[in-house]
């Protein structure tokens, strides 16, 4: 059947949407005999939805929230006007109270959970809200000539978001344009998430706002960089997880 | 889509950014704030008043709003263009796809990862490419407009933008996937 060998090279044309109904249909029906045309149909919706992510990303002009999500919701019986103080940010912080909670039965010593109770939850203005913490990571020492190195990073969530929160010490000082450099790793992949100085002791700060999807690192790692303009790691590894 | 003004807010205050900003691309020269703004309310008023719903089998919520935004943006660019024929709203691959055939989903990954991948992949294409993708993904030009612009046929283009989306798929894989480190 030498019309068996065309169908494949129509995957594009699928992908597309060219195709008529009954098209579609009959590759369907080749769809589920070939695990080829699924994968490459896999891959090219993959590179499609990546496609978006080159765009950057802007800031929304004020009054925007008000002007679409208004004319929406005025119909509704229990609503509330549209107000600066959005009430869904007060879900996400009783959300993130319980999972503290949650920790706080597993995790001894994290001092910040005890206050969690005292906390008003009716703040809504972001500026005074407590950060409350997620997770803690404790950083190794990596480089045999920086043993004394040592660091830990702290998951935060405030109001509707989440930090990394890095201290370290003991690390050399820095000469000329050097500098640390923060990366998540994930899948070999390495995400940079800034650089930091450190003062005479070694003592060095760092926060770095992240995403949930973010959170599904493998590991972090810090280097010693030669200057703070890099996107990959030049420099030795000197503090990880 | 249950009628919870809390989440339609909730899902604003998430994804209005990212759809805002995609609008923005669309109508690059002109970096049209009114025409992303108008963007943003249709794509809000259509998340709140359709009855046909988000699927998570079909894949991730980003990337169907995303899907819903482009074909939005497209649908206003080209009435405002006054483009011959105005491009009916195109359902994506995979919501032509019958249940069955369900491919794997993609695991989550995070848009900076994302973003800085795809941005290394451009690197590999060609200006062609390039003015490709930006034509057709981004300004809404269909295949035939595009080729007969060029000059060239569009079994032509076709092949082009299919190498283009190999290239970028190639260039993609992380160096996990190809067993580096």
């Amino acid at each position: 059947m030498s019309r068996d060998d065309n169908v494949c090279e129509r995957l594009f044309s699928y992908f597309l949407g060219e195709m008529t109904d009954e098209e579609q249909r009959a590759f369907h029906a080749h769809l589920s005999d070939c695990p080829a045309c699924r994968e490459e149909l896999r891959e090219l919706g993959q590179v499609w939805d990546a496609l978006p992510h080159t765009m950057e990303q802007l800031e929304l002009p004020e009054r925007l929230k008000s002007e679409v999500l208004g004319p929406l919701l005025k119909d509704q019986a229990q609503s509330k006007p549209v107000s600066a103080t959005k009430p869904g940010k007060r879900r996400y912080r009783l959300y993130a109270a319980a999972v503290i909670l949650a920790l706080a039965l597993g995790f001894a010593g994290m001092a910040e959970v005890s206050d969690w109770r005292n906390r008003s939850l009716t703040h809504s203005d972001n500026l005074h809200l407590p950060a409350e913490v997620l997770e803690r990571y404790s950083l190794k020492p990596f480089d045999p000539a920086v043993p004394a190195a040592s660091g830990q990073v702290w998951l935060t969530a405030k109001g509707g978001s989440m930090e990394l929160v890095l201290q370290t010490s003991g690390l050399p000082a820095l000469k000329g344009e050097q500098a640390y450099q923060v990366w998540l790793v994930k899948n070999g992949d390495r995400l940079n998430c800034g650089t930091f100085r450190v003062d005479s002791q070694g003592n060095g700060v760092l926060t770095y706002k992240i995403e949930e999807e973010e959170r599904q690192f493998d590991a972090i790692g810090i280097t010693l960089e030669p200057d703070s303009g890099g996107s990959k790691p030049r420099g030795k590894k000197v503090l990880g997880t | 889509m249950d009628k919870d003004g809390g989440a339609l807010e909730e899902m604003y205050d998430r994804y209005a950014k990212l759809v805002y900003s995609f609008a923005m691309k669309t109508c690059k020269d002109a970096q049209d704030a009114q025409f992303a703004k108008e963007i943003v309310q249709l794509v809000f008023t259509r998340l709140w008043t359709t009855e046909i719903g988000y699927d998570s089998r079909r894949g991730l919520f980003v990337n169907w709003l995303l899907t819903i935004t482009r074909n939005i943006s497209i649908d206003q660019l080209r009435k405002q263009k006054k483009h011959a024929a105005v491009v009916p709203f195109e359902p994506s691959v995979w919501e032509r796809l019958p249940d069955h055939l369900q491919l794997q989903p993609e695991e989550v990954v995070s848009r900076k990862w994302l973003k800085q991948r795809i941005e290394q992949a451009y690197r590999y294409l060609s200006d062609s490419q390039t003015s490709l993708i930006q034509a057709f993904y981004w300004e809404g030009y269909t295949l035939s407009e595009i080729a007969d612009r060029n000059g060239e046929p569009l079994g032509t283009v076709k092949s082009r933008l299919h190498q283009t989306l190999k290239i970028l798929r190639k260039h993609m894989k992380s160096a996990g996937e190809e067993g580096i480190e």
